[in-house]
């Protein structure tokens, strides 16, 4: 079966760079995701995702004389925790049946 | 002393543009990253290097917004975002229509075949798609959904307007560049028109660029209450809107006759200082060009009327709640926007008819 049809590719790398990581910001996942997710719509998907649930977004504490908007930091919740989990153990399971 | 961040007028579009969800998930975490790489650069360079990539990120969040939160959770169906992409490529094909003359010259003949229309296909192209476009606003304020979660309607298809027609009156200028032929629309003009009107050109989209500008601030003008994110053009005002855009076609024809007169006036005195080719007169090069520069009278004309409506709309809008008439002008200004940016189209596809005319011209001879 098609990963995409359970997890969109996208989706699954930030739940999994989530996962490493307890916070990111959306331009720093852009940086490390190798070309993958784009200035432009990381933060559609991003939002996409926090509305259904699967991650959590606050602003970052104002610093005293800080300049420009807060940015945004996002980290997992439980459900994308255990989307994340459900998907890669269902990803085994389908390569363990591909072999036999 | 504390550096300027950029990215404010960015906000003030994003704001306009997107309901407060979109806006809040998408737009205000986009510009943050954007203003803190700016403030992370150490040189000039890389500052113009991290304004550049923000600006394309968030160009690039306006082309996919169409699609891209159409199906945004939580937003219900049926909240017009189809209709808006319609009316987006029914503005874009307009403005892109100088480019498959091909299909609209037969068009053109087709027309004056049942009978010579009052109009140039140009100007026909402009009725036809005002009142789609009014149809289609009809259509989504109908089946929109009350609450805040609807792309502002009107206001999508006319920012994505400022960024088409630049870009087509870009490719025509390049064209006006290179073309061996000869300039479009100002062809047959002798150098101190053919001057006067390059001058204008960039004039008449500096002012509808303003204008643009002006009412995408102004757009605090289609909520007047607090969680109303709905433009609130009524029917009765669509209708009257239509209307007023079809008078204004039809006045072309009277712009047009006085401009015939002034273009012949310039002419005749500036004569001493053209070069005319052989076999032609002032008279008959200024009745050549007419109906390029009426297209050009009318929309500057447009463009202040939107002008003074967005201007008079912000400055209201800064200190108080606006007054109902107000709001009617600056629902006015949308309307007027949108015909006045087709109308503009049409400039264009009246300099690639001209072209084709002297070529037709340079053929024979």
């Amino acid at each position: 079966m098609d990963e995409s049809r359970t997890l969109p590719g996208k989706e699954r790398l930030i739940l999994e760079m989530l996962s490493r990581s307890s916070q990111m910001f959306g331009l720093q996942m852009v940086d490390e995701s190798a070309g993958v997710l784009k200035r432009g719509t990381v933060y559609v998907t991003l939002g996409r995702m926090e509305a259904k649930g699967l991650i959590a977004s606050e602003q970052e504490p104002p610093q005293p004389g800080a300049i420009g908007l807060p940015r945004r930091f996002y980290r997992l919740t439980a459900l994308g925790e255990r989307l994340l989990h459900a998907h890669a153990a269902f990803a085994a399971a389908l390569a363990v049946g591909d072999r036999s | 002393m504390t550096p300027r961040v950029p990215g404010h007028w960015l906000l003030a579009i994003g704001r306009a543009l997107f309901d407060r969800t979109v806006y809040n998930a998408a737009v205000v975490p986009a510009i943050a990253d954007f203003q803190a790489e700016w403030l992370a650069a150490k040189t000039p360079r890389a500052r113009l290097l991290a304004r550049c990539r923000g600006l394309l990120a968030f160009a690039s969040l306006l082309v996919v917004s169409p699609i891209a939160f159409r199906a945004w959770p939580g937003r219900e169906r049926g909240d017009g975002a189809p209709l808006v992409t319609l009316a987006v490529l029914a503005v874009a094909g307009i403005a892109l229509w100088q480019w498959w003359i091909p299909i609209g010259q037969p068009m053109e003949e087709w027309l004056g075949r049942i009978g010579r229309p009052p109009l140039p296909a140009a100007a026909w192209a402009a009725v036809l798609v005002g009142p789609a476009l009014v149809g289609a606003y009809v259509l989504m304020r109908k089946h929109a959904p009350d609450g805040d979660a609807t792309v502002a309607p009107v206001l999508l298809p006319v920012a994505l307007l400022s960024v088409a027609i630049p870009l087509a009156l870009g490719a025509a200028a390049v064209i006006n560049t290179f073309s061996p032929i000869g300039k479009t629309g100002s062809a047959g003009l002798g150098l101190v028109m053919g001057a006067v009107r390059a001058a204008t050109m960039p004039a008449v989209y500096a002012l509808l660029a303003a204008g643009l500008s002006l009412l995408v601030v102004a757009k605090l003008a289609f909520q007047p209450e607090a969680g109303m994110n709905r433009p609130v053009l009524s029917r009765s005002a669509a209708v009257t809107l239509t209307v007023f855009s079809a008078v204004c076609l039809a006045g072309s024809h009277v712009v047009m006759e006085l401009q015939h007169r002034v273009m012949r006036a310039l002419q005749m005195l500036l004569t001493p200082f053209n070069e005319l080719p052989a076999g032609r007169t002032s008279l008959s090069i200024a009745g050549e060009s007419e109906y390029v520069v009426h297209l050009m009278v009318a929309a500057v004309v447009l463009t202040l009327i939107l002008a003074v409506v967005g201007i008079t709309t912000w400055r209201a809008l800064r200190d108080r709640r606006p007054p109902t008439w107000f709001l009617w002008a600056s629902r006015a200004a949308v309307i007027v926007a949108l015909v006045g940016a087709a109308w503009h189209t049409t400039i264009t596809y009246a300099d690639m008819q001209k072209l084709v005319q002297l070529d037709q011209r340079h053929l024979r001879k």
